[in-house]
């Protein structure tokens, strides 16, 4: 109970620096606000009162902080100047798309990178071993904004396989129910009305910015595994268990790999703010309706309040999953309870 | 500390992958040196007869343009060469930015602990807890895009990582037996910390320093390809992939070309902080 707390209480001096970073960001900006939220055309004085007086800005600063604080405690996250929605629900509307396209990426690293890393430590030394470091350091160092561009012209331009964006043909017309059209697209009326032509429209719109947005981390995975893995398999209790006469099969994936894991499980952890980083790049080349695409288009337009609003969200997202992770964790492993 | 150096070199000489670091690395070096001998051509000079030619190698290409024009008729080999340049000055000012920014108050933190750790462990963590790229999106929201102003950005981003790592070697080193002694000849605590401290946590410092060369390399390439870093004319070589976006089609070699230099010398500096990790880490040293 103490940990949790504790964990709890040490939540709150980094979410108010982050909303105070959110709530000075649009203030440092050169120039006056009001005229950055409005553009550079001219504002009558009545109006530029008026606006000034909406947004709070007469009142001191202090009090201005504790507005937006509360506000944004009530969900309240100011509105797009370019769209005049608010920027909650834009943030809503996008939000899933990015769920679905990190958790597949994260899936693909996760399925193709812990078995590779076994093999590569259970032949260790080998030809496969080193060819599987060197690739997985090539991956890691891969700009993968190049790199989703490459696949677009490998498997989209020249071998003409998969479209090059969006996330579904726009002929479809699929009623939203988990914002996933993964599954959306799975729903009885769907497959009744087209079949499973849009479950695989959705698929092959997905496979090129998962495959792009898992690359860093499948590296990342792999040569974790491997040495977590070549760490286990070098433990007395492994050697006991061989010297009992118990199958290699058996050893590696009951005894040695459920132990390895736990490094493992912090790493696929640590990935989560590295996904959403490469999330803004994949996105922005697969126009991929997204959070990631949202904020860099917002930036371009000089979007204050959505800037502002999407990167509070963001790490709030990225801090509670941290935190959420080592509550996980503490179940998983014994040790730390002490 | 020669010997340390010596050693190091010695260690590092028997990794291969290190070794082709550093080779690919002195060769960068050498052509971002070189690059007004090398380039063939002016890198912002407009050739407007010959845009968007192929490589040389490829039917339709043109000699003169090894790797071809863009798509407003510059070189393409002469701006790749130019590029060196600004990545490998871009990757230098991140490092040295945030190494000494990072020593300086993981020094202190370490040092002095108390109230002082507490605040600059708290900034530490906040910085952490966004994504890289993400918090130098919104740093270079406020400074304006350019390339100043996304190595200013991507510096921050990269301080908390020397912080944590010189406060924890400090608040180990400054309980040992010849802190105190020059404590006790009457050592004040700036020369402390800097003079009889810091040169005992260099090791880290080395590693990480390779690979802050390469993060940063990489991150303000990604501003510049999200369009917020390195402006126009300027051959920096995300932003001449973003430029090369709407050509995918029809000129794959403007976009294909960036990236491989991009991708060659973060290779070589993550090559390298390998190397060093095992060169210097005591522990793996053992088992090998």
């Amino acid at each position: 109970m103490k940990f949790f707390l504790k964990k709890f209480l040490d939540l709150i001096p980094t979410l108010l620096g982050i909303s105070l970073i959110c709530f000075f960001m649009i203030r440092l900006i050169p120039g006056d606000p009001v005229l950055n939220l409005v553009g550079e055309r001219g504002v009558d004085p009545t109006r530029y009162l008026e606006m000034k007086k909406s947004l709070g800005l007469d009142l001191p600063i202090i009090e201005q902080f504790w507005h937006f604080l509360k506000a944004a405690l009530q969900g309240n996250l100011g509105t797009s100047i370019v769209s005049n929605n608010s920027v909650w629900a834009e943030f809503m509307e996008r939000f899933p798309a990015t769920v679905e396209l990190g958790m597949v990426g994260l899936f693909f690293a996760t399925l193709i990178g812990i078995p590779l890393g076994i093999y590569a430590a259970i032949k260790r030394n080998s030809f496969f071993d080193y060819f599987l470091m060197s690739t997985s350091l090539v991956g890691y160092s891969m700009p993968i904004f190049w790199w989703g561009l490459i696949l677009i012209l490998i498997f989209s331009v020249k071998l003409g396989l998969t479209p090059v964006s969006g996330r579904i043909d726009l002929t479809f017309d699929i009623p939203l129910f988990s914002g996933l059209y993964l599954i959306d697209t799975l729903q009885v009326s769907v497959i009744k009305a087209e079949g499973f032509k849009p479950f695989w429209s959705a698929i092959s719109h997905l496979i090129l910015p998962a495959t792009a947005l898992g690359t860093i981390p499948l590296a990342v995975i792999a040569r974790m595994t491997r040495s977590s893995m070549l760490e286990v398999l070098g433990e007395d209790y492994i050697r006991t268990a061989r010297a009992k006469g118990i199958k290699k099969s058996r050893i590696i994936s009951i005894h040695a790999l459920r132990n390895a894991l736990i490094p493992i499980v912090t790493t696929l952890a640590l990935l989560f703010g590295s996904i959403i980083t490469g999330a803004i790049l994949t996105e922005t080349i697969f126009s991929w309706p997204g959070i990631g695409k949202w904020i860099v288009q917002s930036i371009t337009a000089r979007d204050y309040p959505v800037i502002q609003g999407g990167v509070l969200i963001i790490s709030f997202i990225i801090i509670m999953t941290n935190i959420f992770v080592d509550i996980i964790y503490y179940f998983l492993n014994p040790k730390m309870r002490n | 500390m020669k010997i340390f150096f010596s050693e190091l070199y010695f260690e590092l000489k028997k990794n291969r992958g290190a070794m082709t670091g550093v080779i690919i690395i002195i060769l960068s070096l050498v052509i971002a040196i070189f690059a007004p001998l090398l380039a063939p051509h002016n890198p912002t000079e407009i050739f407007s007869d010959s845009l968007r030619l192929p490589p040389v190698f490829v039917s339709g290409g043109k000699p003169g343009f090894f790797f071809g024009t863009d798509d407003i008729g510059r070189d393409l080999l002469s701006r790749l060469i130019y590029g060196s340049r600004i990545s490998l000055s871009v990757g230098f000012s991140v490092v040295v930015l945030s190494l000494i920014t990072g020593t300086f108050l993981g020094v202190m933190a370490g040092f002095y602990g108390g109230l002082l750790d507490r605040i600059i462990m708290r900034l530490t963590d906040l910085i952490m807890s966004l994504p890289s790229i993400l918090f130098a999106i919104v740093i270079v929201a406020v400074l304006g895009p350019g390339i100043t102003n996304s190595i200013v950005a991507v510096s921050i981003v990269a301080v908390p990582n020397f912080i944590r790592i010189i406060r924890a070697q400090v608040m180990v080193e400054k309980n040992r037996q010849y802190v105190f002694a020059a404590k006790l000849f009457g050592a004040g605590n700036f020369r402390l910390m800097f003079v009889e401290i810091l040169p005992n946590c260099i090791a880290p410092l080395i590693v990480q320093a390779s690979l802050g060369f390469s993060d940063g390399i990489l991150n303000v390439a990604a501003l510049g390809f999200l369009g917020l870093g390195a402006q126009a004319p300027m051959s920096e070589w995300g932003t001449m992939l973003s430029d090369a976006r709407s050509y995918i089609e029809s000129s794959p070699w403007m976009v294909t070309l960036p990236g491989i230099c991009i991708l060659v010398t973060v290779l070589s500096f993550n090559l390298l902080g390998d190397g060093l990790r095992d060169a210097l880490d005591p522990r793996l040293k053992k088992q090998n």
